[in-house]
């Protein structure tokens, strides 16, 4: 299996074709066939987390051969501890996805064709150690989920896709800007591969690549030039990620968004952008990251990103959108911990990328149920539902729970982890990310209460508990979500290297 | 005498282009081309070329204003009659043209003098040109492909202008 | 004498295949009869298949035919891009409703005609040559912008082509006539000289004939390549000619402007003896005209709603893109010449991506026309659902003229871009990249009305069945198949490309 990666990425591919090739009309063969095709790289990538060894410092599973010559673009593909996890839930939610689309009626052989497309050019970005291929895998993400949001969104479908849009174009424009940077730099010194990720952190923190055969001694405009090229890139993946302020898309585009497109987008659209800055911004400018002033600055939108969307969730009436809001706050914990650049920081920035991916996929699951049944999504217009929909009430504490942190929930470890990283610098921003929790906490528990305990709504008391599909999509999350609060070393484990080698990278 | 020629000529298709340009009544704008058409050939005997004077009597004089004024005859009488007042804001436009022209000659003369070029009557181009047309290594592929021109350009008008005749009836 | 003419006609192989097959579509058009108009075609496509073959099949070590003729690497580019387009227009115009049956038969020679005239166009470099082209391929134009009759506005559409086009080749050859009384020569090498010599050695007269002499030669190629401000036929031809026309317009007819205006920048100012103010003074101009038009372009894209005129004002914007290329050749100086070959790798390029992406967006256009009568942004809405392969085509065709991966379009402009930067345009590479963002805008409105707007029913349209129909709506696939592949896949193109590049 030397080409376990390209099966991975490329296996949904042979899905897409088989499905262009149905009539219309065959939805049931199509959900299968959709199905099938997302289970095989599932099951790929499960064998994959098994083979990978974790005692083993560096890439895995690489696969490298040029691609353009007149470039130096490489197809290369590789895996480390950081991106093992990512791949394989990846494989887990878009399979999960699938499940949860089978309600879906209209243009069903579209969607899935999307659907899949869509696994392609994400799990094409966390395999990629080519910038060039990075790029175009990136926006192979981009028009699929346009026409998922604009087409099978809800009412203002139209407006969310076009404003998701344009903000991960804008951020994509810049990641393009700062590739172009990259590679005029490494080709102007005659290096032969300049979009090579390996090769250009080698160059870039051996101080051999400066940019000054491009611009007087390095600087452009003051500021040296690949501190520019940190910052367009940085930009690019925090419009992705989101971090105020550029978080207004999400929103709009989770609410507008179909449930199993608010799962993908929730669980793994958004961990590209923490991916992002951890491989590309920390691992290959680790100087100009450690610089005091960038790190602080990292930390401070983390913060900002944790309690501004602790607080906007808590104000939230609509129940998509409080977790929507609560996903902006969950994803700051990411950027403070790999801002703080000690082993429990970023360990639980890594970690919290995945349970994050876990209890918001889950979450939004939640959310699709009640919306399926009710048709809206005001957390005030529920009430009791704990008394008929038993099975549902247990799933979502499960959810909620992980997502509020709660002790024996991953949730709890990663957080925690984060804390305690950031307290060993940053004192006082650790001591006001707890605000952040606190808050978390309460609206989450509050939105419990809501919709799930006190007098059942009447109009709720045919309210149908879970279906088995439904079940099937939710409960391994669920699992999920206990498993990694219990038995966190399993993750830990996977990412150790990986995360040890960027914290020394960081840190020299 | 050349001199005199010269501007007796130039003067013949400045004024007749003029005339053709402002006249009110289109028969004698038509008319008007014939006397600048005219002009221009004498200038290209001026300079030598009887051969292109030639052509241009036979072809645009005799021809081609002919077949001018078939279709200003043919065509309904109130078309025929133009108001001067539209074409005023031409004026200007067609002075700076002429300021240009002026211009442009007036650096281009002592360059064609110096190099010799020609400026009265030399000697017969007719069979040049023949020659020239002919000659695989001068201009024969060029007059070759006009014919196909020709053709092509035939077959479109044709079906352009019968089509125009379905639509009548 | 008789084996040298053969030696000619052999190298005008291409040549001769085309106008064998102009005259064989009009004698067969009078045996055949009315009836079978599409027979006429399919020799037509015969003839244009044969052209191709004679084409590939020419060596890429540079002959010379007529002493006017230099059948180099970049004459084979070239005429492969017009011929192939040709091709695809041919094949088009054969299925398009709108042009009568009865008037079909005509339409192939016309169209061919046309290929013929570009061919040489971007063949010769001789002035004579290069007049006779272009008359052949503009009058060629003029009659089938004019085609539908009864169609009021392409039949405007021919009348103002016609006025536009024969002002501007007018002017041209009052240009050229500037050049010849110059150099006393109508061989663009021997007019570079004579450029170069009046430039460096001359006064303020002589400074001014090379200055308005290169303006009015510029007016009759920008006129061919549709850029600022020679641009004003464009939208109203584009929008009344029948569909095809528009796209070989778009197509053939730019890409051969082009070829023609690369040559004569690169012999005529780009010889090694110029003087390099003049050049710089030149190539200001040009950087300044690929702005406004790419920006002319754009932004008044964003305001039209008839798809056909979107897409003609998308095509003034990307000859702004194409003229940044020129503007990167003449950056060269006496002693680096190497801005010339990334200019001119970065245009043959980007006309590559164009030429895919333009040829296919048309023809989804004619499809969408064709079956459903529609037009405006309004009628499209909701036709995705109906046609779901012409639409996902025209979504990837769309996305490679925006420039987004994994489509032709990115590398083209990857490329144009890298050129503008290596050369210190820097102002011209920002000014391109706003440009792309304005027009992501507008050609996403196209895909958000085909798949995004209306009711996702089917909607019942005209049936076309048929061979032919097959064939135009599988030439679309296949193009759109082409889009992606050589987005990804680009280094055959590239050295393609670069063979090509003198």
């Amino acid at each position: 299996m030397d080409q376990l990666l390209s099966f991975i990425i490329f296996s949904p591919m042979i899905g897409l074709l088989a499905i262009m090739f149905m009539p219309k009309g065959s939805k049931e063969a199509i959900r299968a066939i959709a199905a099938a095709a997302t289970f095989v790289p599932f099951l790929l990538s499960t064998i994959l987390w098994f083979q990978f060894d974790s005692s083993v410092p560096g890439m895995q599973f690489v696969e490298r051969m040029p691609w353009i010559d007149a470039l130096g673009v490489e197809y290369y593909l590789g895996i480390d501890g950081l991106s093992v996890p990512l791949v394989w839930l990846t494989g887990l939610l878009l399979f999960l996805g699938t499940f949860a689309s089978f309600g879906i009626e209209k243009g069903v052989k579209g969607y899935m064709m999307l659907l899949l497309l869509l696994e392609v050019g994400i799990n094409g970005v966390f395999c990629s150690l080519d910038l060039f291929l990075f790029y175009v895998f990136w926006e192979v993400m981009l028009l699929p989920m346009y026409f998922l949001i604009g087409v099978w969104g809800g009412p203002r479908r139209e407006y969310a896709a076009i404003k998701f849009f344009l903000y991960t174009l804008a951020g994509s424009v810049l990641m393009l800007l700062g590739i172009v940077a990259l590679y005029l730099a490494a080709s102007g010194q005659g290096v032969a591969t300049p979009f090579s990720i390996p090769v250009l952190s080698e160059l870039v923190s051996s101080g051999q690549l400066t940019g000054n055969n491009l611009v007087d001694q390095g600087m452009l405009l003051g500021w040296p030039y690949l501190k520019w090229i940190f910052v367009v890139f940085f930009i690019g993946f925090a419009i992705k990620v989101p971090v105020v302020p550029f978080h207004t898309w999400l929103p709009d585009a989770h609410v507008e968004a179909p449930t199993p497109i608010s799962v993908i987008l929730a669980g793994i659209l958004l961990k590209l952008g923490t991916y992002g800055i951890l491989r590309i911004n920390l691992g290959m400018f680790p100087q100009i990251a450690s610089e005091p002033a960038i790190a602080y600055t990292g930390a401070i939108l983390g913060l900002v990103a944790i309690v501004y969307g602790a607080f906007v969730a808590m104000a939230q009436t609509d129940f998509k959108r409080m977790v929507a809001y609560s996903s902006v706050s969950h994803m700051g914990y990411v950027l403070l911990g790999a801002s703080a650049f000690t082993s429990a920081g970023l360990n639980g920035a890594a970690m919290q990328m995945f349970t994050h991916g876990t209890s918001s996929a889950l979450l939004f699951l939640i959310v699709g149920v009640a919306y399926d049944r009710a048709h809206h999504r005001e957390i005030e217009g529920f009430g009791g539902l704990a008394s008929v929909a038993p099975t549902y009430t247990g799933i979502t504490t499960i959810g909620m729970f992980a997502a509020l942190g709660l002790p024996s929930m991953s949730g709890f470890i990663s957080e925690a982890l984060v804390i305690i990283g950031t307290w060993q610098v940053y004192p006082l921003l650790a001591s006001i990310a707890v605000i952040g929790i606190v808050i978390t906490a309460a609206f989450i528990l509050w939105t419990m209460q809501r919709v799930f305990l006190g007098p059942l709504n009447e109009k709720y008391k045919d309210f149908k508990d879970v279906t088995p599909r439904e079940i099937f999509t939710m409960a391994p999350l669920a699992f999920l979500c206990v498993l990694f609060g219990v038995l966190p070393m399993i993750l830990l484990d996977k990412m150790e290297l990986a995360i040890e080698s960027l914290r020394q990278l960081l840190n020299a | 005498m050349l001199d005199f020629m010269f501007i007796f000529f130039a003067s013949l298709a400045l004024l007749g282009g003029l005339l053709m340009a402002f006249h009110p009544n289109i028969v004698h704008s038509a008319f008007a081309l014939v006397a600048a058409l005219f002009g221009v050939a004498g200038l290209y005997w001026t300079l030598g070329a009887d051969f292109l004077g030639a052509t241009q009597v036979l072809l645009y004089v005799g021809g081609i204003t002919v077949l001018l004024l078939f279709a200003v005859m043919l065509s309904t009488r109130d078309a025929a009659r133009i108001s001067i007042a539209r074409y005023a804001l031409m004026a200007p436009i067609v002075g700076l043209l002429g300021a240009f022209l002026v211009t442009t000659g007036k650096a281009l003369v002592p360059i064609v003098r110096a190099a010799g070029g020609a400026l009265g009557p030399t000697e017969p181009t007719t069979e040049k040109i023949g020659n020239l047309f002919m000659d695989p290594t001068a201009f024969m592929l060029p007059f070759e492909i006009l014919a196909v021109l020709l053709l092509v350009v035939l077959v479109g008008a044709i079906t352009l202008a019968r089509r125009g005749e379905e639509d009548a009836a | 004498m008789s084996e040298t003419l053969a030696s000619h006609l052999t190298a005008l192989k291409p040549e001769i295949w085309l106008t064998g097959t102009i005259l064989v579509m009009l004698v067969l058009d009078l045996l055949v009869g009315k009836r079978s108009a599409r027979t006429v075609g399919v020799f037509g496509l015969i003839g244009i298949g044969g052209a191709m073959w004679a084409l590939m099949n020419q060596s890429s070590v540079p002959v010379r035919a007529f002493g006017l003729i230099s059948i180099d690497t970049y004459s084979i580019f070239f005429r492969a891009l017009i011929i192939s387009a040709t091709g695809i227009v041919m094949l088009h115009g054969m299925v398009f409703r709108g042009i009568e049956d009865e008037t079909r038969a005509e339409f192939g020679p016309m169209l061919v005609g046309a290929a013929l005239g570009a061919c040489l166009l971007v063949s010769t470099d001789n002035l004579i040559m290069l007049l006779v082209g272009m008359e052949l391929l503009s009058l060629c134009s003029y009659v089938m912008a004019g085609w539908q009759k009864k169609e009021r506005r392409s039949a405007e559409a021919g009348l103002k082509y016609l006025v536009y086009g024969a002002m501007a080749s007018g002017l041209m050859l009052f240009g050229f006539s500037l050049l010849y009384g110059l150099s006393g020569s109508m061989w663009m090498p021997e007019i570079a000289l004579a450029v170069s010599e009046a430039w460096s050695l001359g006064d303020a007269g002589q400074h001014m004939i090379v200055v308005i002499a290169s303006t009015l030669v510029f007016v009759g190629f920008g006129f061919k390549i549709s850029a600022f401000p020679f641009h004003f036929w464009a939208p109203d031809v584009y929008e009344g000619s029948p569909t095809p026309v528009t796209s070989m317009l778009a197509v053939a007819s730019k890409t051969a402007g082009f070829g023609v205006l690369i040559r004569f920048v690169d012999t005529v100012y780009l010889d090694l003896t110029i003087a390099e103010d003049w050049l710089g003074r030149f190539g200001y101009v040009i950087a300044v005209l690929a702005a406004i038009t790419m920006t002319y372009g754009n932004v008044t894209a964003v305001k039209q709603n008839n798809i056909k005129r979107l897409l003609a004002y998308s095509s003034i914007a990307h000859a702004g893109y194409l003229l940044m290329g020129v503007a990167v050749m003449t950056t060269a100086t006496v002693d680096n010449r190497a801005a010339v070959g990334i200019g001119m790798e970065s245009i043959l390029f980007y006309l590559v991506s164009y030429y895919i992406a333009t040829l296919g967006a048309f023809g989804c256009a004619m499809a969408f026309a064709n079956r459903f009568g529609a037009e405006t942004l309004e009628d499209y809405e909701g036709l995705g659902w109906s046609s779901p392969w012409i639409g996902a085509c025209f979504i990837i065709f769309l996305t490679s003229l925006v420039g987004l991966p994994p489509a032709i379009g990115l590398i083209g402009k990857w490329l144009l871009f890298k050129a503008t930067l290596s050369v210190g345009l820097d102002w011209l590479a920002v000014i391109a990249a706003l440009n792309a963002a304005v027009a992501l805008f507008y050609y996403f409105k196209i895909a958000r009305a085909l798949f995004l707007r209306g009711d996702t029913d089917y909607q019942e349209g005209l049936a076309s069945k048929g061979v032919i129909p097959g064939l135009a709506h599988l030439s679309l696939i296949v193009l759109a198949i082409f889009t992606v592949y050589f987005g990804l896949m680009w280094d055959g193109i590239m050295e393609w490309v670069s063979e090509a590049v003198m």
